[in-house]
């Protein structure tokens, strides 16, 4: 920060609760009295907010702004920021000069830094040698004519060196422009702020910083001085520069900047006036008056980021970016650490850049990762790059690899999104021979386990072939069988209807021959027609017969003789057509004839058909 | 001729069968998941009660990031071959994306395992099957009641495994109804009536299985079990299981 630190006197007081702590140095201790001192005051805490110090009246010195400069860490999700505000001391007399204790207030509780002691000599004079650092960059430019526009860069300023001091015609006023009125939400605009003076001015201005609401504003060290003809005047001026970040779109405005200051006024003069040696004395020639002097507002559109073609991963960013990556060893073993370091640098507001898209990193355990920023505000832009360190432990052995880191920004001269990449990675893991050995110290210690199976990570697992088994095929198959589900019920009904069936059987013997009794002549017709003896088959047919009306006539089968049946048929109530009978008693001997005749001809179908016809008309006849 | 060319067909289809699947299973581990799937599906057509088929199917949708349709398939390999260890963990594994588990809070591991062991078609052919059984056995019983005390047991136990198969499986059918869905569109609104005038009552995630309660017009209504919710859908947002 200081080109060298001489000498350093600082208090370090922490205020309890908040760990906020305040401190100061300077360049030097001991001054000429046309030389500068630089003062820093920083102010550290846990948040990225910190206030401001509250300085102190300096009657020996003039106090000039020379910026301010934030760091902000991110460590485990925590916080840890600095300021450090620069101020320019020129010294107004000679001898001792204190710079009195610098006060930071914080929730109603303050802390002090001690006084720091200068020691202001005449210029020219030798300056202790121990009390003097580097001479200043400042000195030389104070000596320096300015006949042209010449702003001198760095923290010296030339002291005004005009004799005369003009009131009316604009002899001192300010200024305030930015380089665009119209940009981005959380691009870059530049605001300047210009106060020029044509007059020697009795003191120190007062500056008051304008109001940025709505933008996000970082300080652009250094304060610039010089000398400048307007309208062929001479005019020293101080430039104080700041970069504005929209946060919001819309009309914005920063509202006007303001100076105090104080001029002379040269009163008429009469040598003959009675009281002339009187005011010649307390030096009343010349009259004090005090200016507030105020830029004119000022109004930027703020557009918004379009909305078309925005990609899901983009955070915020505004500007030109580009994403690197490296790892501190490109060959470990399982379970040994490796820092992986991407850094996203670039031009905009880097305090707004959000984490960039990690990658996937199965193969590796992958740990909290540490975010720093650093700024710089080189050429009046804002700019700089923030660091994300993350711990990365390998999980198995071979190459791994790291893809690409992605990091997504709104580039305002392009009117586009873009997509910056880091390049691709390999990290050669080789296998631990004692399993997963992490180094003491490490902070990844006694997570890795030890022994056993280690999940990598989690996924679906891998296709499969093949069919459902038979077992299963089968059982669906009778599920889905539908309608012969039936079968096995009506099995079960049919065995009920038959063992009731048998029951009726057997208790009415001669009903259940009466009602079976052509049924079992038919089976016997239809076995003498497959006999190929023709006397078996009469046999087989006049069995059936016999049979039949044995059954009909509820009497035994042997024995029966035609002329006994034509009684029966004949005595039964109601009596059978007297030709039925004839008809049997002719079937009854042509049937006795084939069956014991040598030479007669056999049964044959066409007596087995009249045969049957017969039955049939028996059934009908011998109704119950 | 018409079983002829049946039969012909059969052995013709098989190995063309087996080729889009083999096709299906290139393009899976080749990284054209869509393509997989194509193949999976077309597959399917022909083997609807391939269990393998729908869980490579699920892999395949699974892999090409919906959600949805993976679940749906793992849901049906589910249903034919519930024992599969594949299937549960790959199901399991996709409905917890979904904000779902496969075995419900509070049932013990072992108790929901023995309960999914058979699937529903297997418990329905076990009760007919012992249904058959008992009822054989009861007419061998009939014909021949000298043989009682011989047959006795035998029919005992085809009662007790008929009733036990049926309980099974009615509760199974209690539990899962027939008519489910997998809600196949991320971030779902469910609104309180069939049509775009009613209001969302709710909103829920892709993969989350929901049992379909009626249907009007283009319009599903739905209820979630787990969320007691329920709201109506339009019905492309609902896979049928």
């Amino acid at each position: 920060m200081m080109p060298a630190l001489l000498w350093l006197m600082s208090s370090f007081l922490g205020l309890a609760h908040a760990q906020l702590s305040i401190s100061a140095d300077v360049d030097k201790t001991a001054v000429a009295l046309n030389d500068q001192i630089v003062l820093g005051v920083t102010v550290t805490g846990p948040e990225a907010s910190l206030p401001d110090p509250e300085i102190p009246a300096m009657p020996n010195f003039s106090i000039y702004s020379s910026g301010r400069n934030q760091n902000i860490t991110f460590v485990n999700g925590r916080v840890s920021s600095s300021i450090t505000f620069t101020y320019v001391l020129e010294p107004r007399a000679l001898g001792r000069g204190v710079i009195p204790p610098i006060t930071l207030t914080y929730k109603g509780q303050q802390a002090h830094t001690n006084p720091i002691e200068i020691q202001v000599f005449k210029p020219g004079a030798p300056v202790p040698a121990q009390q003097r650092g580097p001479a200043p960059v400042s000195a030389q430019i104070q000596q320096a004519p300015a006949p042209t526009p010449t702003p001198s860069p760095g923290p010296g300023r030339a002291p005004p060196q005009v004799k005369r001091a003009v009131i009316n015609g604009s002899p001192v006023f300010v200024q305030a422009q930015v380089d665009k009125k119209s940009a981005y939400v959380n691009e870059q605009i530049t605001l300047t702020i210009r106060f020029c003076t044509a007059v020697s001015l009795l003191s120190a201005p007062q500056y008051n910083a304008p109001k940025t609401d709505g933008f996000l504003a970082e300080d652009l060290p250094p304060e610039r001085h010089g000398s400048t003809d307007i309208g062929g005047r001479t005019y020293t001026f101080s430039e104080i520069k700041t970069a504005l970040f929209p946060a919001q779109a819309g009309r914005l405005t920063v509202s006007p900047a303001s100076v105090r200051v104080q001029m002379q006024q040269n009163v008429n003069v009469d040598p003959t006036a009675a009281d002339f040696f009187e005011r010649f004395m307390s030096g009343a020639f010349v009259n004090a008056i005090t200016r507030d002097l105020n830029s004119e507002p000022v109004i930027v559109e703020a557009q918004a980021l379009p909305a078309d073609g925005k990609p899901k991963d983009f955070s915020g960013a505004v500007g030109a970016f580009r994403v690197s990556a490296a790892v501190d060893r490109s060959s470990v073993k399982v379970g040994d650490a490796v820092n992986l370091t991407v850094t996203i640098s670039g031009t905009g507001n880097i305090k707004a850049i959000g984490d960039p898209q990690m990658p996937d990193l199965t193969n590796f355990r992958v740990y909290d990762t540490v975010t720093s920023l650093n700024l710089d505000r080189k050429d009046d832009k804002v700019q700089g790059s923030k660091v994300f360190k993350t711990v990365l432990v390998p999980r198995v052995s071979g190459d791994l690899a790291i893809p690409p880191v992605a990091f997504t920004y709104f580039d305002p001269e392009k009117k586009s999104y873009v997509k910056a990449e880091s390049l691709p990675l390999t990290v050669k893991s080789a296998p631990s021979p004692g399993g997963p050995a992490v180094p003491a110290g490490n902070p990844v210690a006694g997570v890795v386990a030890p022994q056993g199976v280690t999940t990598v990570s989690e996924d679906i697992r891998y296709l499969q072939a093949g069919r459902a088994r038979p077992i299963s095929r089968f059982l669906e198959a009778v599920a889905g069988a539908g309608p012969l589900h039936a079968v096995p019920i009506f099995a079960f009904a049919f065995c009920l209807g038959l063992v009731q069936y048998r029951k009726l059987g057997s208790a009415d013997p001669a009903g259940s021959r009466f009602r079976g009794a052509a049924k079992t002549a038919s089976a016997k017709i239809g076995q003498s027609l497959k006999a190929s003896d023709p006397g078996k088959a009469a046999g087989l047919m006049a069995d059936a017969l016999a049979k039949y009306l044995a059954d009909k006539l509820a009497q035994p089968a042997s024995g029966l003789t035609a002329r006994r049946v034509a009684d029966l048929l004949t005595n039964r109530m109601p009596p059978v057509d007297a030709a039925l009978i004839e008809r049997v008693k002719e079937m009854w001997d042509e049937l006795d004839m084939r069956r014991f005749s040598p030479n007669a001809p056999g049964g044959g179908a066409p007596v087995a058909d009249s045969l049957r016809e017969l039955i049939d008309a028996l059934e009908k006849e011998l109704k119950r | 001729m018409k079983i002829i060319t049946a039969i012909f067909a059969i052995f013709l289809a098989a190995p063309a069968l087996g080729q889009t699947i083999v096709d299906g299973q290139k393009k899976y581990d080749s990284g054209d998941y869509n393509g997989a799937a194509a193949a999976f599906s077309k597959a399917l057509v022909d083997e609807p009660r391939n269990p393998a088929l729908h869980y490579d199917l699920g892999n395949a949708w699974f892999k090409a990031g919906k959600l949805g349709p993976a679940i749906a398939s793992y849901q049906r390999a589910f249903d034919i071959r519930p024992r599969d260890p594949d299937i549960r963990y790959n199901l399991n594994f996709a409905l917890k994306r979904a904000g779902e588990e496969l075995r419900p809070d509070g049932t013990p591991p072992a108790l929901f395992y023995l309960f999914t062991i058979l699937s529903e078609r297997e418990l329905a052919g076990l009760h007919w099957l012992f249904c058959a059984a008992m009822l054989l056995l009861g007419c061998v019983l009939v014909l021949r009641p000298q043989r009682r005390e011989d047959l006795f047991p035998f029919l005992a136990s085809a009662v007790l495994l008929w009733a036990g198969a049926g309980l099974w499986w009615g509760s199974r059918n209690a539990l899962e109804p027939e008519d489910r869905g997998v809600i196949v569109k991320s971030t779902a609104e469910l609104r309180s009536g069939p049509g775009e005038n009613f209001g969302v009552s709710f909103t829920a995630p892709e993969g989350r299985r929901v049992q379909i309660l009626s249907r009007s017009g283009g319009w599903l209504e739905i209820g979630i079990t787990k969320e007691g919710a329920k709201g109506w859908l339009p019905s492309e947002a609902v896979e049928k299981i």
